[in-house]
């Protein structure tokens, strides 16, 4: 019960004895973007497994639920605040206030394409981060027996420097958050090291013109953003995608949806073709088709290989 | 060269929806030159016997 002018800072004490397995944070390897508001419980976390599938599952949940894994850190450069310390006129000295942590961790693999995603983040204020280190240790600040991210202050992807011949291109993120997490609220578990490798962020699946559209069809190209080449994703999905036809969706111009009648591969373009209920009347041959795939946890489910989120493209007439 | 023809994923449930008649033509019109195929998938997918049974 709060008692009106009564501070008790008595109780602020701790027990000192470093016992046989404290918690130890190693080298950070890899982070997790999420939004402040999400979190994992007891039961997600109540095993291993069943924290890495709840982990698994919100990298493809939809905006605003969804996490984001960012792997492969491997260098970090801290410039944190100190903390702030008064001294006093005869020579005392008090604490103001506690330094922000703010690292910018070095992206080990992905170059500009990670950059230019992470990016994408500098205007958010709503997100937080998860982190884990080199022993399987995802950390952040646990609340009512719930583990959040810590909230980030700032997220920024700084200049990048170039290849100067003797070092690698050095592509970075930079992470401003409070410190009081790692004093008080502090939440982690423990997950084996190899578990780390099988939570993956989405790629991007383009979705770019493949021809003209005849009769009805519409001719599609699909790439992966910074992966496969549109060649490749033919030769190695195709048939995947033909056989799984309701992934792919369709809309008319007034946000109508219209049904795919078919999707077929295209040898010669190495491309697919896309047929929409022409009977629609929301279709029309003089408009153009507007062409989407179903939602990443629909594409992973009949396409386990495929992480993948699509853009949105509209055919031309 | 023109290539083989490359595997059509038909979307049964709107095919199932439909009927036989409206979906060949509709399949008809989009690749004329696989009439046959189109006709072929829908006997063995919703049997010969049923043409508009399930619309």
């Amino acid at each position: 019960m709060s008692v009106l002018n009564q501070y008790n800072c008595l109780t602020s004490e701790g027990n000192t004895e470093a016992g046989q397995c404290p918690i130890d944070i190693d080298a950070i390897v890899g982070f997790i973007l999420l939004p402040r508001s999400k979190f994992f419980t007891a039961t997600d976390m109540a095993t291993v497994d069943s924290f890495v599938t709840a982990l698994q599952a919100a990298t493809l949940a939809p905006k605003g639920e969804r996490i984001y894994p960012v792997h492969d850190i491997e260098q970090q450069n801290d410039q944190s605040e100190e903390n702030t310390y008064e001294t006093r006129a005869l020579g005392s000295m008090a604490k103001v206030r506690d330094g922000r942590m703010d690292i910018t961790y070095r992206l080990n693999v992905g170059g500009l394409c990670l950059y230019q995603q992470l990016a994408k983040f500098e205007k958010r204020t709503d997100m937080a981060a998860l982190f884990i280190d080199d022993s399987g240790l995802v950390f952040g600040q646990q609340r009512d027996g719930n583990l959040y991210g810590v909230p980030l202050e700032m997220i920024d992807s700084p200049r990048i420097v170039y290849n100067s011949g003797s070092a690698t291109t050095i592509y970075g993120v930079r992470l401003r958050y409070k410190q009081s997490f790692l004093k008080s609220g502090f939440g982690s578990v423990k997950l084996d090291s190899s578990d780390w490798d099988s939570i993956r962020g989405l790629q991007t699946l383009v979705i770019e013109s493949g021809g003209a559209r005849a009769a009805g069809v519409s001719q599609i190209k699909l790439r992966i953003g910074c992966g496969l080449t549109s060649d490749d994703f033919y030769n190695l999905y195709g048939e995947q995608i033909a056989a799984a036809d309701s992934l792919v969706l369709a809309k008319a111009p007034n946000g109508n949806q219209l049904e795919v009648t078919s999707v077929a591969v295209n040898p010669n373009t190495k491309g697919f073709s896309v047929t929409v209920n022409t009977s629609d009347p929301d279709y029309s041959a003089a408009n153009p088709v507007t062409i989407y795939f179903d939602t990443p946890e629909e594409i992973a489910a009949a396409i386990p290989a495929l992480h993948v989120e699509s853009n949105v493209f509209t055919t031309p007439n | 060269m023109k290539k083989q023809p490359g595997k059509i994923g038909y979307n049964d449930k709107w095919a199932k929806k439909v009927g036989k008649s409206e979906f060949l033509k509709q399949m008809n019109e989009a690749y004329p030159d696989r009439k046959d195929e189109h006709a072929a998938y829908w006997d063995k997918k919703f049997g010969k016997a049923t043409p508009e049974a399930a619309k």
